[in-house]
């Protein structure tokens, strides 16, 4: 999965507008991510806001796309079908969740993410066990050291690798009595999302605002 | 509905395609009743002088070894053994002759370094310095993609055996040979 982002830089004032006569604004910052996928399965992320963030919006209706967002132990699936010219299914994959999407073919698909990043406070909760997630905001590095993910004994985090061959996951577990991760700590591009174990439940919290996060 | 099957068929396809069962190797994950720390036989915790592998199979009886010996870790700040092994970066492991996602069987067998390169060296070497823990039943395995690895959950801890030598087995008839002489004195 390679992708490209551009951010506007300019702060993009018109939207949220609390109070015009205090001149208070909220300040959101638009943009696109470029994020290419690999015939076969990519576990991604949204990595930005949209209207509603729904599977219809964010992904481009090729015959045999299938979306598997992991919800609570179980897969919800969206396929897109070119005879029924709509996807099966409907549901939102938001900034912070993550899910797989299948392209069919052997041919590499381009998404192109179209969004806003909202300033503020974000916090993205973390269950006990399997979940998957990604970083709120278009940003990527290390997992811990730069993007704030909130590590405990005995958490796992299984990213899905599409470069290797075949592709599979390559996994990472921090242990405090390694203290420190066994495979190196995770590092994570924009958009990449990924399957998450964690041994107590937390918060990923980050805020962001225009000057900096 | 169609389709749905198709994509079922696919990721059964793929999953097949990327091998059989996967596993996330690493003896310490208390959150996934993974509970196999290893101590030496002096009750220290195993470190980097000593290896660990994992062994699996469809059966509790027909185990082999997968991937290769591994040091167990030293902690990243104290250097401390930890009795700790994993795979690291190359996890996962995946275990031959496991269907997709299959049950299976899983042990983790440790040694010395000093006792031999490999298990069947070390647990051959008339003074090895050897263990293997209890089996531990896995209901299923990882596909390689939609349902992720698994953890070796029920693993327990395991204490290595020192197999005593032949000169330690000769002192200890000496002295309970002079013992029991002493007692018919």
């Amino acid at each position: 999965m390679r992708t490209k982002a551009l951010f506007v830089a300019a702060a993009f004032g018109a939207a949220g507008i609390v109070s015009s006569m205090a001149q208070v604004y909220s300040v959101n910052v638009v943009g696109y991510v470029n994020t290419v996928l690999k015939p076969g399965f990519n576990l991604i992320a949204n990595p930005l806001e949209t209207t509603a963030n729904t599977v219809a919006e964010l992904f481009p209706g090729i015959d045999g796309m299938g979306v598997f967002k992991y919800v609570g132990g179980a897969y919800q699936i969206a396929n897109y079908d070119a005879g029924l010219g709509d996807w099966d299914n409907s549901f939102t994959l938001s900034p912070g969740e993550g899910a797989f999407v299948s392209v069919p073919g052997s041919a590499d698909v381009t998404v192109t993410f179209v969004g806003e990043i909202t300033e503020g406070a974000k916090s993205n909760t973390l269950p006990i066990g399997w979940s998957m997630k990604s970083s709120m905001i278009p940003q990527g590095g290390a997992l811990v050291s730069a993007l704030g993910f909130p590590v405990a004994d005995g958490d796992g985090v299984f990213t899905y690798n599409t470069s290797k061959t075949p592709p599979g996951y390559d996994i990472s577990n921090y242990d405090a009595g390694l203290g420190d991760w066994d495979a190196g700590e995770p590092v994570l591009a924009v958009g990449q999302a990924f399957f998450l174990n964690k041994a107590t439940a937390a918060t990923w919290t980050r805020n962001f605002t225009v000057s900096g996060n | 509905m169609k389709k749905t099957l198709v994509l079922v068929g696919m990721l059964a396809l793929a999953g097949s395609t990327f091998g059989q069962g996967y596993v996330n190797f690493i003896n310490n994950n208390a959150a996934n009743n993974v509970n196999g720390i290893v101590t030496t036989a002096s009750g220290a915790l195993a470190g980097s002088a000593y290896w660990g592998q994992l062994w699996a199979g469809a059966t509790a009886d027909s185990l082999t070894a997968v991937g290769p010996a591994y040091a167990f870790r030293n902690n990243a700040t104290t250097g401390a053994p930890t009795g700790i092994v994993t795979a690291g970066a190359e996890n996962p492991l995946m275990i031959p002759g496991i269907p997709l996602g299959g049950a299976a069987f899983v042990q983790l067998r440790a040694w010395a370094a000093a006792s031999g390169s490999d298990w069947a060296a070390a647990s051959n070497n008339p003074q090895g310095e050897f263990g293997a823990s209890n089996i531990a039943p896995l209901a299923s395995t990882g596909n390689g993609t939609t349902v992720p690895p698994v953890y070796l959950s029920g693993l327990q801890p395991t204490t290595l055996v020192l197999v005593p030598e032949p000169s330690t087995w000769a002192l200890l008839a000496l002295g309970l040979g002079a013992l029991a002489l002493r007692r018919r004195k």
